[in-house]
C-alpha cells in the first residue's frame, strides 16, 4: 500500500435491506410484461430466469465479466419476481408434473397463488429439466443427493454472482439493475466525515445472495460453503466500511457460535458505537420503514462486548477478539478487566499491527488506572512500531502536559506532527476496518475452493 | 502550567517583549505566582481601567491578594487550529483561509502565531513565530479532505501555544470546526483534564449543525475562552478578529496563593468588587502535578 493510499480513511456507509412489500397478490398471477408494459420489449419472467441461469454458469467468481453486464437491463422488481421463479424452478425440478404453485413470503400468513402463462410455464419446465440433468447419470450418488447437488449448484453459483454484483456496485459505484417499480432493495446511507449524506436505493444483491443461500439443502446452517461465505463477506463488508447489521444477524441466525462471524459482529457493534456513526445518525433523515439498526452508544458497546465474549468462548485463542474486547471494556468503564484482557493480548501479539493496537489500548487503561509510567512505556513502544503514527505521540504528549512539562509535551508530538499529514500512516485511522484486512485474499480463497467443489 | 511564573520567565517578560511597552507591568518574581486571564465586560463591552484592588479572587474559597493586573500589554501566542476535513471545502475553505489571514494581519510585532490543521492527521504547519508571512504561506497551502480529529487537533494547538515553556506570552487558541469529531485517538475527558494544566485559552468557532460539537464547548468553558456558533462561514474573518480583539482586552491577573494546598486542583472564583459586571475566567488550575 502506498503511503498516500494508506493515509486515506475508509468511508463508512450504513446499509439496510428492505424487501419492498408486494402491492397485492394479484400481480403475481400475471406476467410482469403484462403488468408493466414498456415501449422496449421486455423479457418475460421465465426468460429472465433463463437469462439468470445462463449468467450464473458463465460468471467467473471474483471477475467483473460480461455475465454481470446482463443485469444492466434488469429492473429492481425483476429480481423480486426472480426469487419466486427460482422457487418454482426447484419445485419443478423435484416434481416435473407440478403445475400449481404457491409462494410463501416471510411475514405473510397465507401463501400467494402464483399463476404462469403457458409459454412461461413451458420454459420453466425446460429449464428445470436442464438443471436436473446437469450432473448427468452420476450413478455414484442417490437421486436425492443428485437433486440436492444440482439445486445447491444453482443456489451457490447464484450467490457468488450476486456477491460479485454487490461488490461491483460498491467499488464501481454503479448499480446493475435499477429503475422500474420498487423491488428488492437495499438502502445505503453514506457517512463521510461524520455527516449523513443522502440515502440511495440499490438492488439488494446482498439480500438476494443471502436469500439464495438460505435455500441450500439439506440445511444451510450445516453447509461449510455458506458458513465461510458469511464469514468472508462479513470481513469484506467491514474492510470497505460497509456496516450491514442485517448481514450479521442473518449469518448468526445460521451459525450462532461461529467465532469469526461473532468477531466481525462485535466489530460492527464497536464501529456503530463510534461517535462518527452516532453523530451521523442523529442528523440523518431516514424515511419510515427503513431501519439501519444503529442503537445508542451504550447498547452498541454492550452488544460488542457480548459478541467478542461469545467469539472467545468459541475460540479462546482469538487474539483480535481479545484486543477489541479489552478496548470495549475500557470504553464501558471496566478498566480493571480491560487491563487484564489487554495484558494477555500484548504478551501474545506478534503481528506489528496487533501489537500496536494492544499497546495503545493497554496504555490507555494503565492511564485510566493511574499508572502513568507504564502507560508512557506502552505508548512509547507503540510509537516505535509505527514511528510516524500520531496517536501514541499525542498520548505521550498529553501525559507530559498533565505533569506540567509543556516543553516535553510539545517535544513528544512535534517531530511527527511536523510531517505532512498525507504522507503519514497511523493504524488507528484504520482501526474500524482493520479487522477485514485479509478479506480480499479470503474471498479469493473461498471462490477457489468453491470452484473445485462445484466442478466435482 | 498555570502556577509556574518562574524567575526566568519574569525576567524575560521584563527584559524582552514587554520592554517596549509604555506601561510595563512589573510581575512578582516569586515562583508560585498564578496567572489568570480574565475578561470583564459590562453589557458586552470590555471594562477598562481596573486595578489589582478591584479584583476579588478566591482560590479554593480563600480570598487572595492580587499582585498585579495588566491589560492589553502582554504579547500573545495565537494558534489557529483549523478543521480541514472533507466538509470544509469550496467557499468554506476560502473563508477559513481569509479568516486566518485577517487574524495574522492584526497581530502586534511581539505576538507570535502558529498554525495547526486537522483532518484525521493533525499537522503543525507553522510553529510559533513572529514571522506572520511564514504562517500565511502555510495557510495558503491548506487543502481539505478526510475525517475530523477535532479533539486531537485542539490538544495539539494547546500544546503548541504552550510550547515556548517559560515564555510569558498569553496563549490563545482559535479552533474552528464544522462538525463533530470522527476519528481522534485522544478522548474528550483526557484532553479536558489536561487543559487544567495549561494557561492557553481556547475559543471555539463552530458551524451550527445537528451534530453537537460538545467537546469544544466544554474546552472553551474550562479554559475561560468562549464559543462562537455560526450558521455560515461568510463572516468568519470578522468572527476570528472579534475573538482576537476580545482576547486582547482581557486582564492578566497575577497573585501568589496563600492559605491553600500546594498540590491538586484549585477552584477559582474571580469577581470585580462592587460592580455588576460579567467576569469570564478559567474555572481553576492544577498545581504541583
Amino acid at each position: 500500500m502506498s503511503k498516500k493510499a494508506s493515509q486515506r480513511v475508509a468511508r463508512l456507509v450504513l446499509t439496510a435491506a428492505v424487501c419492498t412489500a408486494w402491492p397485492s397478490a394479484a400481480p403475481l398471477a400475471q406476467s410482469p410484461t403484462a403488468l408493466s408494459p414498456s415501449p422496449a420489449k421486455r423479457l418475460s419472467r421465465s426468460e429472465h430466469l433463463q437469462e439468470w441461469l445462463a449468467a450464473i454458469d458463465r460468471h467467473g467468481p471474483g471477475r467483473g465479466d460480461e455475465a454481470m453486464g446482463v443485469f444492466d437491463s434488469w429492473r429492481s422488481d425483476d429480481f423480486q419476481y426472480l426469487t419466486i421463479d427460482i422457487d418454482t424452478l426447484f419445485l419443478v425440478m423435484a416434481d416435473p408434473g407440478l403445475r400449481t404453485f404457491y409462494w410463501k413470503q416471510e411475514g405473510r400468513p397465507t401463501p400467494i397463488h402464483v399463476v404462469y402463462s403457458g409459454p412461461d410455464l413451458r420454459l420453466i419446465v425446460e429449464l428445470a429439466k436442464a438443471a436436473r440433468d446437469r450432473s448427468g447419470e452420476d450413478t455414484s450418488a442417490t437421486p436425492e443427493k443428485r437433486f440436492q447437488r444440482n439445486r445447491n449448484h444453482v443456489l451457490k453459483r447464484g450467490a457468488v454472482l450476486h456477491t460479485d454484483l454487490a461488490i461491483d456496485a460498491l467499488i464501481g459505484d454503479r448499480t446493475r439493475g435499477r429503475g422500474g417499480p420498487p423491488g428488492l432493495q437495499e438502502f445505503t446511507l453514506r457517512l463521510p466525515d461524520g455527516r449523513s449524506q443522502g440515502l440511495t436505493a440499490d438492488v439488494g444483491h446482498w439480500e438476494f445472495a443471502r436469500a439464495l443461500l438460505d435455500k441450500v439443502v439439506p440445511v444451510a446452517a450445516r453447509d461449510e460453503f455458506v458458513r465461510q461465505w458469511y464469514g468472508t463477506t462479513a470481513a469484506y463488508l467491514e474492510a470497505i466500511g460497509q456496516l450491514t447489521p442485517t448481514h450479521f444477524n442473518r449469518g448468526l441466525k445460521l451459525f450462532s457460535d461461529d467465532a469469526e462471524l461473532l468477531f466481525y459482529a462485535g466489530c460492527l457493534h464497536e464501529s456503530q458505537a463510534e461517535p462518527r456513526i452516532q453523530e451521523a445518525m442523529q442528523s440523518a433523515v431516514v424515511p419510515t420503514g427503513i431501519n439501519f439498526e444503529v442503537a445508542s452508544r451504550r447498547t452498541e458497546l454492550r452488544d460488542a462486548e457480548s459478541m467478542f465474549r461469545r467469539a472467545l468462548k468459541s475460540q479462546p485463542d482469538h487474539l483480535e477478539a481479545r484486543i477489541r474486547l479489552g478496548r470495549v471494556l475500557g470504553l464501558r468503564g471496566e478498566h480493571m478487566e480491560a487491563d487484564m484482557v489487554l495484558r494477555t493480548a500484548v504478551a501474545d501479539a506478534k503481528e506489528p499491527l496487533l501489537q500496536y493496537y494492544a499497546q495503545l489500548f493497554l496504555g490507555a487503561e494503565r492511564e485510566a488506572l493511574g499508572d502513568r509510567e507504564q502507560a508512557r512505556d506502552l505508548y512509547a513502544r507503540a510509537a516505535v512500531l509505527y514511528p510516524e503514527a500520531q496517536s501514541p505521540r499525542l498520548a505521550l504528549s498529553l501525559l507530559s502536559t498533565g505533569d506540567g512539562n509543556h516543553t516535553e509535551a510539545f517535544g513528544a508530538m512535534s517531530p511527527v506532527l511536523a510531517l505532512p499529514g498525507d504522507s503519514r500512516m497511523d493504524p488507528w485511522w484504520h482501526y474500524h476496518v482493520a479487522q477485514g484486512r485479509h478479506a480480499v485474499e479470503d474471498l479469493t480463497a473461498l471462490y477457489d475452493r468453491f470452484l473445485v467443489e462445484d466442478r466435482r | 502550567m498555570t502556577r509556574q511564573l518562574a524567575a526566568a520567565a519574569a525576567s524575560m517578560l521584563l527584559g524582552g517583549a514587554m520592554a517596549a511597552s509604555p506601561q510595563t507591568p512589573t510581575f512578582s518574581s516569586r515562583l508560585e505566582a498564578v496567572r489568570v486571564d480574565v475578561l470583564v465586560t459590562d453589557e458586552g463591552r470590555p471594562v477598562r481601567g481596573l486595578t489589582p484592588a478591584d479584583f476579588d479572587i478566591r482560590d479554593e474559597g480563600m480570598p487572595q491578594t492580587v499582585d498585579l493586573v495588566s491589560f492589553e500589554q502582554i504579547p500573545l501566542n495565537v494558534v489557529l487550529a483549523l478543521d480541514v476535513s472533507e466538509s470544509v471545502s469550496g467557499d468554506r475553505l476560502d473563508h477559513l483561509r481569509s479568516a486566518g489571514r485577517a487574524v495574522l494581519s492584526r497581530l502586534a510585532k511581539a505576538d507570535q502565531a502558529g498554525l495547526v490543521t486537522f483532518n484525521q492527521a493533525v499537522e503543525i504547519r507553522a510553529n510559533l513565530t513572529r514571522d506572520a508571512a511564514q504562517v500565511l504561506s502555510a495557510l495558503d497551502e491548506v487543502q481539505s479532505s478526510g475525517e475530523t480529529a477535532v479533539i486531537d487537533g485542539s490538544y495539539a494547538a494547546m500544546a503548541l501555544a504552550q510550547s515556548a515553556g517559560a515564555d510569558v506570552r498569553r496563549g490563545l487558541v482559535i479552533a474552528f470546526t464544522d462538525g463533530a469529531d470522527t476519528i481522534s485517538w485522544l478522548t474528550p475527558d483526557r484532553v479536558l483534564d489536561a487543559s487544567r494544566s495549561t494557561d492557553a485559552v481556547v475559543y471555539g468557532v463552530i458551524v451550527r449543525s445537528r451534530n453537537k460539537a460538545s467537546f469544544l464547548h466544554e474546552l472553551s468553558e474550562r479554559t475561560g475562552g468562549g464559543i462562537v456558533e455560526i450558521d455560515s462561514t461568510k463572516d468568519l474573518a470578522e468572527r476570528f478578529v472579534a475573538i482576537l480583539d476580545e482576547f486582547r482586552q482581557r486582564y492578566l491577573v497575577s497573585y501568589t496563593p496563600r492559605g491553600v494546598s500546594s498540590r491538586g486542583w484549585h477552584r477559582l472564583d474571580v469577581r470585580v468588587k462592587g460592580r455588576k459586571v460579567s467576569v469570564k475566567a478559567r474555572a481553576g488550575y492544577l498545581s504541583g502535578s
